[in-house]
């Protein structure tokens, strides 16, 4: 009984390199979305009458997944340096005392294992679309 | 209903890993007590002093000064007798010429936890880090101060949590 041979393998690379460029996109979208949210509910400045931190929250950004040497990247950030000051503390000239307000990082904490998660799930959804199984 | 047994007044000073508090206790001792490869290469001479501080300075600060911040970042898993954590250590200086300081101080503090194996009370084990200095800032931050910033990816089988399996 003659036995036919397809090799999926181009195939199957293909469709990694778009499952992992949607799943790192999903969980950059993801924490772009959940730092957004944690600068509406905290201030920098504590009592200040104006929302210190809107500016920021405004010019939070995600890049399109990249591919390097032996990894996969994306970056989610700011191109404000005060949410650099703010989130590793800094002394401030007007307050005269040392501050700091950390957002990022516990977000990123926070979510780590739904990040892992989300990404897996979307990871696995495409190939299984690809390769041809529902 | 009575307190906690192992939160006292002397938590600071009793280094354990019976609680949170007694556990950065602990990692202050560790580094304080750690002797660098050059004989009485120790922290406290780079610091001025026991200036290593629990999530921020006393205000006002004296430079340079050494600060210690803990974030779980556990995995589900191991009955719950593990933990892992991120230790992040700042070393801050003022005026800029302490960078040199700032520095050496915080080559110490990589030597020791780094290559941290602590089985004295629980156990503490320690081996990744990544470090960076931190760019000048600008105003409203006082450009004159330089710091080091390093995280520390540490296990952990605390006494509170193991403590529950005697």
């Amino acid at each position: 009984m003659p036995v036919k041979v397809t090799d999926k393998t181009q195939r199957a690379r293909d469709a990694m390199e778009q499952a992992v460029r949607a799943g790192l996109d999903a969980a950059a979208t993801e924490l772009r979305d959940a730092v957004k949210k944690r600068h509406k509910s905290i201030n920098y400045y504590r009592g200040g009458a104006f929302r210190s931190t809107v500016q920021i929250e405004q010019s939070i950004t995600k890049t399109m997944p990249e591919r390097g040497p032996t990894y996969w990247s994306v970056k989610v950030g700011t191109k404000h340096m005060i949410a650099l000051y703010w989130e590793l503390g800094h002394r401030n000239r007007f307050l005269r005392r040392r501050v700091r307000v950390q957002i990022w990082k516990p977000t990123l904490v926070e979510k780590k294992q739904y990040l892992n998660a989300l990404f897996g799930r979307v990871v696995l959804r495409i190939m299984q679309h690809s390769m041809g199984r529902a | 209903m009575p307190k906690p047994q192992w939160v006292t007044k002397h938590s600071l000073s009793t280094a354990g890993t019976t609680s949170t508090v007694q556990l950065y206790a602990r990692l202050r001792r560790l580094l304080l007590d750690y002797v660098g490869p050059d004989e009485d290469d120790r922290l406290a001479d780079y610091l001025d002093g026991e200036r290593v501080y629990i999530w921020a300075p006393p205000e006002p600060a004296s430079y340079p000064y050494l600060t210690l911040r803990l974030m779980r970042t556990g995995t589900p898993g191991f009955n719950g007798y593990r933990e892992d954590a991120e230790l992040e250590v700042q070393c801050i200086g003022r005026p800029e010429s302490q960078l040199p300081l700032v520095e050496s101080a915080m080559d110490l503090v990589d030597q020791c936890l780094t290559g941290l194996t602590d089985a004295a009370a629980g156990l503490v084990v320690g081996r990744q880090r990544t470090r960076q200095t931190v760019p000048r800032f600008t105003e409203p931050a006082d450009d004159a101060v330089v710091a080091v910033q390093a995280t520390y990816t540490l296990f952990l089988w605390p006494q509170m949590l193991t403590s529950r399996a005697e």
